[in-house]
């Protein structure tokens, strides 16, 4: 589809981008307090409440990208599309289980980043930076997939050139350096009202007019098989052969797996003012997983209606651009670009406390005050951007899709520091430290032998061939390795001289044991 | 009473494993009949799971929760410095 100058979509994009703008400003007044401290900065002084923590995570792992790519993938190869609907189910019961241990101790230890954790732990300051540079490199490519989803929007509204881009990216820089993560926070509640009026309007909407689901479905099992996949391989409904399954639910498994180990998912949660904060929205989040699955429907809708992108990325705007009146193209490219803005403005925050507690404080001035901390994370929040920036402008998008490919690939190789870690501190340091390098070189070496087309990857074991998520493979060379060595390290002795600065008690937010507390308890915190 | 009341009952996590069996093992549903408003059986059933997991996650979560004089009060955050290691 050619894609013409719509003024009437830009200037209600422009309208609602000056808003979110303005109220990103205006956040640093939110909840008022001194904005010099990494903690107020960086985490929004850890206050937030159920309701602000389910904008802020569901922003944050929901992002514009996933808008744009899910139904692409899905108008592409069909069934293997949905994964992401397994995928982000099973992912709260995770959550549940797992992250109120990691903020009770991060709570209790005033860690900022998952590489504080590790440093307390395992008292090693090289794994912490291990850690802390995996999550580095996850995060950058995640930036700069948020701006191609911009770049995506604008494109559809007729917008070329990459000035448009540039100028959206410095007025986020600007308030995210003057807000911190007030910012995101704030921006996230109007940015997922305009996504879910935004795809409720298109699922009511387009069904309808494309001829009901039994159509939009007898569309896509027709024309599935004449659709291929980065690969080559045919689309299909339903995944039918025994590689396709495997394909699919790895693939859910690991990303599942994969998702609260990211630097920014983890600044999230620990903005959440308590353990319960979390544990109760890992219950109410699957509500943007519904939204999910609605999104990724709009992929066979686009069958249905005969759209023909240019480029897989065009296959939702190009379905808006043929059914909505042009004020409301504005409103839902607004929605996705501002979709953008809130995980693009916490992933660089979350980038920035890394590099600034597991790098800058680590080596280079290990006694920086409070306010340095703040002021080096401010400024480094502005360099990740400019990095993301010329990331998209010099190079091809495919560039920056296939790093973050690779991404969820690497940040898998820290789940046996980090979520392990929280249970057990059996493994030895050092241990850790070659299964991740294992885990690394593996994964990469995967995603390179498939040419970056695929993330599944087959393995040949006993005369078996099975097709699984290659972060799942490199995941499992690793935890052998690092259990291995750990049982080799402790038959010879080798001493593992790290000091585990936590206690048992630290992971359990309830100070049950001890009896009731004196305070007199509050009614329902939140 | 003896130890806090999550712990008692921490076997009620066991229910949070039947979303994974149910989703992770495909050929269960890889399958287009019976369909639901012609919606394939492979389509509604992801998000019938959806909802079910909620029901599942808001029932361990208030069957494990500790008894109201057990629980923490919600503490005003008192932001440590790294070496302020100890407890609040």
């Amino acid at each position: 589809m050619k894609h013409d100058t719509h003024v009437a979509a830009i200037v209600i994009f422009c309208l609602l981008f000056g808003f979110v703008t303005v109220l990103g400003f205006v956040a640093s007044r939110w909840r008022r307090a001194r904005l010099d401290h990494i903690n107020e900065w960086g985490l929004g002084g850890r206050r937030f409440g159920n309701i602000v923590t389910w904008f802020l995570l569901g922003g944050d792992a929901y992002t514009a990208y996933t808008f744009i790519a899910v139904p692409a993938l899905v108008f592409g190869a069909g069934a293997l599309g949905f994964f992401a609907l397994p995928y982000t189910i099973i992912l709260y019961p995770i959550v549940f289980l797992i992250m109120p241990r990691l903020w009770s101790v991060a709570h209790r230890h005033g860690y900022v980043t998952p590489a504080d954790f590790v440093r307390g732990r395992y008292g090693s300051g090289t794994l912490a930076s291990t850690v802390a540079l995996t999550g580095l490199l996850a995060t950058m490519p995640y930036i700069a997939l948020q701006l191609v989803g911009i770049k995506v929007v604008l494109g559809a509204m007729g917008v070329q050139g990459d000035w448009p881009l540039i100028i959206a990216f410095a007025v986020l820089a600007a308030y995210t350096y003057n807000s911190g993560l007030r910012a995101p926070a704030l921006i996230a509640l109007v940015k997922d009202t305009l996504i879910y009026v935004t795809i409720i309007v298109a699922i009511v909407y387009i069904t309808g007019k494309v001829g009901g689901f039994g159509h939009i479905f007898n569309a896509a099992k027709e024309q599935l098989p004449n659709h291929t996949t980065a690969t080559g391989k045919p689309g299909a409904l339903i995944p039918g052969t025994h590689q396709a399954q495997t394909a699919f639910a790895t693939l859910a498994f690991g990303s599942a797996m994969a998702l609260f180990l990211y630097p920014h998912m983890v600044t999230g949660t620990l903005s959440a003012k308590s353990a319960d904060v979390v544990r109760r929205n890992s219950i109410v989040l699957p509500a943007y997983t519904f939204l999910l699955g609605l999104i990724a429907l709009l992929g066979y809708m686009a069958i249905a209606a005969g759209i023909k992108p240019s480029d897989p990325n065009f296959t939702v705007p190009d379905l808006f651009l043929k059914y909505f009146p042009p004020w409301f193209e504005g409103v839902a490219f607004a929605a996705i670009a501002i979709g953008a803005l809130v995980p693009a403005a916490i992933m660089s925050i979350a980038a920035a406390n890394l590099f600034t507690r597991n790098i800058y404080k680590e080596y280079l001035k290990p006694d920086a005050s409070d306010r340095t901390e703040a002021n080096v994370a401010k400024i480094m929040s502005l360099f990740v951007k400019v990095g993301a920036l010329l990331f998209v402008i010099l190079l091809p998008t495919d560039f920056s899709i296939n790093l973050q490919l690779l991404g969820g690939v690497w940040i898998l190789q820290t789940l046996p520091a980090i979520v392990i870690g929280l249970y057990t501190r059996f493994f030895h340091k050092w241990a850790l430290i070659a299964g991740w390098a294992a885990g690394m070189s593996l994964g990469t070496w995967m995603a390179v032998d498939l040419e970056f087309k695929s993330s599944v990857h087959n393995v040949t074991i006993g005369g078996t061939t099975i097709a699984a998520y290659s972060g799942l493979w490199a995941l499992a060379l690793n935890l052998v390795v690092t259990a291995v060595l750990t049982v080799v390290f402790r038959v010879v002795g080798a001493r593992d001289r790290g000091e585990d600065e936590t206690r048992a008690e630290d992971y359990e937010e309830v100070a049950a044991a001890a009896g009731p507390p004196e305070r007199e308890p509050e009614a329902v915190p939140g | 009473m003896n130890g806090n009341g999550r712990a008692r009952r921490r076997w009620l996590y066991l229910y949070l494993l039947v979303p994974f069996v149910a989703l992770l093992w495909v050929p269960f549903y890889a399958k287009e009949d019976p369909k639901l408003w012609g919606i394939p059986f492979f389509y509604w059933y992801q998000f019938a799971w959806v909802i079910i997991t909620v029901l599942l996650l808001a029932f361990v979560y208030v069957a494990t929760r500790p008894p109201r004089e057990y629980r923490a009060p919600s503490p005003e955050y008192r932001a440590p410095s790294r070496q302020g290691g100890e407890p609040l």
